[in-house]
């Protein structure tokens, strides 16, 4: 733990660390090009937490509301499917619907579109990834009310109002604060979508700041002293949203037998919830199947001969997989040692592990990226190791999420069982193996994917270490694109759809029959 | 009065519940029966969370099977959280009331209730803050409001201590008989069937 937050401060440091002089931080702060720059990250993070909670805790409503809806299961499956989405793989998508040339610009209804979308594009963007991320964790806030509170609200007939402010206000409300929270640091921090969609100075947030300074300017300091700032505005945000934590549940956990809803039945309420969930399709789903009807994959074909091509696939393949299980080892490590801070009502050493994993969500990768790279210089060949350092940054950037998705469910599971345990002849080892591991495997097996799908995705520390030499896909992807080679963007978005997809899916599957296993 | 006429749940495993019942206003109920048997699923049944495979359950000779739960003549209780914690005992009980009610006789009438069920003094606190005992009297109290002929009862008072558990049964008891209430209570507890002086419906799984 104490490494962990080490490693994160000693990176600003590293950086800030390189050749500042007395007055550099007072000339930075006047700077008014800076200034704009907070501005901002600021205003489009907020925008975007104002946009994507509001549809995402609407939608949370309407399918809640909409249990015996046949198609719900899959429409919450396609729309969750945009979490796990690479962000290049996203851009491309949205460009598909709104942008210059895209679908939307091709129907009457181009005139709603604005000359340039630039702000509107990012907030679309973080809309795109986080209003599923709001919809399912107020999803399951809904879920958890208590299944006699809905039968008793049944039996009462509530109206839409009274169900609203009685049962679903109260539950949403207690989990939008820190959701909020969350989603402002996501987007305070969002880095490929903004150098993608961003489209120059009048949309650079801080973040993109920092890989300008770190990439093209090489300004350690400037790089050190922004990510400082957004540091702090990160910092100030979190204290703003409370203390509340954010539990990501695995799926499986969000559904429950269907209790009937008087409000469901009201022709008011049919017509606003179709609304809602026709608004989410447009702004998670239809941008993907977009990308999947309208890509020329022909052309871009020649791709899967070349060894460059496969090189970078099994890159990104096997650092998915290192990261995914070092945020896991991490993670489980984290969450024994809370238990144990909790068992001997150590409170600073809870928030010191709090500190710890938040970090990662706080410090941008680029910085992460660069600091590894300046520390282990005088040791190590940085270049030769370029894959192992962007495993470790990957899985301490996947951390937070991880955490989120293990820790309640370990602390639960020890809480329960550990005077059990004690009474039986087992050692730590055969207790980890036999007793937790299959007992929280739909939790690994949903934090493995969904890390290795994020890792998988990841165009930020591979921005600095990217060379001929050394490729993964979406960097290769961000190439392409770069270099105006739509074809080959349009092929590699798909294969990079395709495998995270496919390796969230295998994780989560592969550990579920490994707990069977086990469990026999 | 109350009919459950050849009416049968089925199980995954094969397995079915039957029960024919005929229940006067005034009558108490209880269903027993070995743990997981049906019991809860045979009053989830009647109050409408799920259907039954066959059969028909009638009020006064009229079927209500196909109605909706809210349209249902019938209120019900749970084991717990049958009150929304964060609201008033005063509005969770007034949650009950028929909508065309007007606010002074839905007034009046609570404080009447409320001053039979003894729970005048907590009215304005808020559920989540009053004593297991008192928060199943305010439940009662909402049954009472909504003026319903039929009353279920999935083991309200099982949580209760042995002196609020038996006052809980004697407040039971005297409802059913003063508001002509047909009551079905599901029970684990032989005391609890001498305690309401109740007719014993006991359920046994049978295969398909």
């Amino acid at each position: 733990m104490f490494a962990l937050i080490s490693l994160g401060f000693l990176c600003l440091w590293t950086l800030a660390n390189t050749g500042v002089t007395s007055n550099f931080f007072t000339q930075l702060l006047s700077d008014s090009y800076i200034r704009h720059v907070i501005f901002i990250t600021i205003k489009q993070a907020l925008l975007s937490v104002f946009f994507a909670t509001l549809i995402g805790s609407l939608g949370a409503l309407a399918f809640h509301r909409r249990a015996q809806f046949k198609g719900r299961n899959i429409l919450l499956l396609a729309c969750f499917s945009a979490m796990i989405m690479p962000s290049t793989v996203a851009a491309l998508s949205l460009l598909k619907l709104w942008g210059q040339s895209g679908f939307i610009a091709q129907t009457p209804l181009a005139f709603l579109l604005p000359q340039k979308l630039g702000l509107w594009s990012v907030i679309l963007a973080h809309v795109f990834f986080n209003a599923p991320l709001v919809m399912r964790v107020c999803l399951s806030a809904l879920d958890a009310v208590s299944a006699a509170n809905k039968r008793s609200a049944a039996l009462l007939h509530l109206s839409a109002w009274q169900y609203f402010w009685i049962l679903d206000w109260p539950a949403i409300r207690a989990v939008l604060p820190s959701i909020m929270g969350l989603v402002f640091l996501l987007c305070a921090t969002s880095f490929s979508l903004v150098l993608m969609l961003g489209g120059g100075p009048a949309v650079t947030t801080l973040e993109v700041s920092i890989y300008t300074s770190l990439r093209f300017d090489f300004n350690l300091p400037k790089a050190a002293f922004l990510s400082f700032v957004q540091l702090i505005i990160c910092l100030i945000v979190v204290r703003l949203f409370g203390r509340g934590r954010t539990h990501i549940s695995a799926l499986s956990r969000t559904y429950e037998r269907a209790i009937p809803r008087a409000d469901s039945q009201q022709s008011f309420m049919r017509v606003i919830d179709t609304l809602i969930i026709a608004i989410i399709v447009v702004l998670t789903i239809l941008p993907v199947i977009l990308l999947i009807l309208q890509s020329d994959i022909s052309a871009g074909a020649y791709l899967l001969q070349e060894a460059r091509f496969w090189q970078a696939f099994s890159n990104s393949v096997l650092l998915a997989i290192g990261a995914s299980m070092l945020a896991l080892i991490l993670a489980f490590t984290l969450g024994f040692l809370a238990h144990e801070a909790r068992l001997r009502g150590k409170n600073f050493l809870l928030q010191m592990i709090d500190i710890s994993h938040s970090l990662f969500l706080l410090i941008p990768a680029l910085v992460l990226g660069t600091a590894l790279f300046i520390l282990l210089r005088p040791y190590i060949d940085v270049s030769a190791y370029a894959f192992w350092i962007l495993m470790l940054g990957n899985g301490l950037l996947a951390l937070p999420f991880c955490h989120r998705i293990i820790a309640p469910a370990l602390l639960r599971h020890l809480a329960e069982t550990d005077r059990l345990c004690e009474m039986l002849p087992l050692s730590q080892m055969r207790r980890l193996f036999i007793i937790i591991l299959p007992s929280l495997r739909s939790e690994i097996g949903f934090a493995l994917g969904l890390s290795a799908a994020l890792s998988f995705g990841d165009l930020g520390i591979i921005t600095l270490f990217g060379s001929q030499s050394f490729e993964t896909l979406p960097y290769m992807m961000f190439s392409f694109l770069s270099r105006y080679g739509a074809e080959e963007a349009d092929i590699l978005a798909l294969i990079l759809l395709c495998t995270s997809l496919g390796l969230y899916g295998l994780f989560t599957k592969l550990i579920g029959l490994w707990g069977v296993r086990v469990a026999r | 009065m109350l009919r459950l006429k050849n009416t049968a749940i089925h199980f995954p495993d094969n397995s079915k519940i039957d029960c024919d019942l005929t229940g006067k206003p005034g009558k108490i109920f209880t269903i027993t029966g070995p743990s997981g048997v049906g019991k809860s699923t045979l009053l989830l049944a009647i109050a409408g969370f799920r259907g039954f495979d066959s059969g028909d359950v009638l009020w006064q000779e009229a079927s209500f099977a196909h109605q909706a739960v809210w349209d249902r003549p019938l209120s019900m209780l749970f084991q717990s959280d049958n009150l929304f914690g964060h609201l008033s005992a005063y509005r969770n009980i007034a949650l009950s009331a028929p909508k065309t009610s007007k606010k002074h006789e839905i007034s009046d009438k609570i404080a009447q209730i409320a001053q039979n069920l003894d729970i005048a003094q907590i009215l304005d606190k808020p559920c989540s803050a009053i004593s297991g005992g008192q928060q199943q009297r305010v439940g009662l109290a909402r049954v009472l409001l909504a003026n319903k002929p039929i009353l279920l009862l999935d083991e309200p008072f099982s949580a209760l201590d042995d002196d609020n558990r038996h006052a809980a049964l004697q407040l039971v008891k005297k409802i059913t008989k003063e508001h002509q209430l047909v009551t079905l209570v599901v029970t684990h507890d032989q005391d609890d069937v001498s305690a309401l002086d109740a007719t014993s419906l006991v359920l046994g799984r049978k295969p398909l």
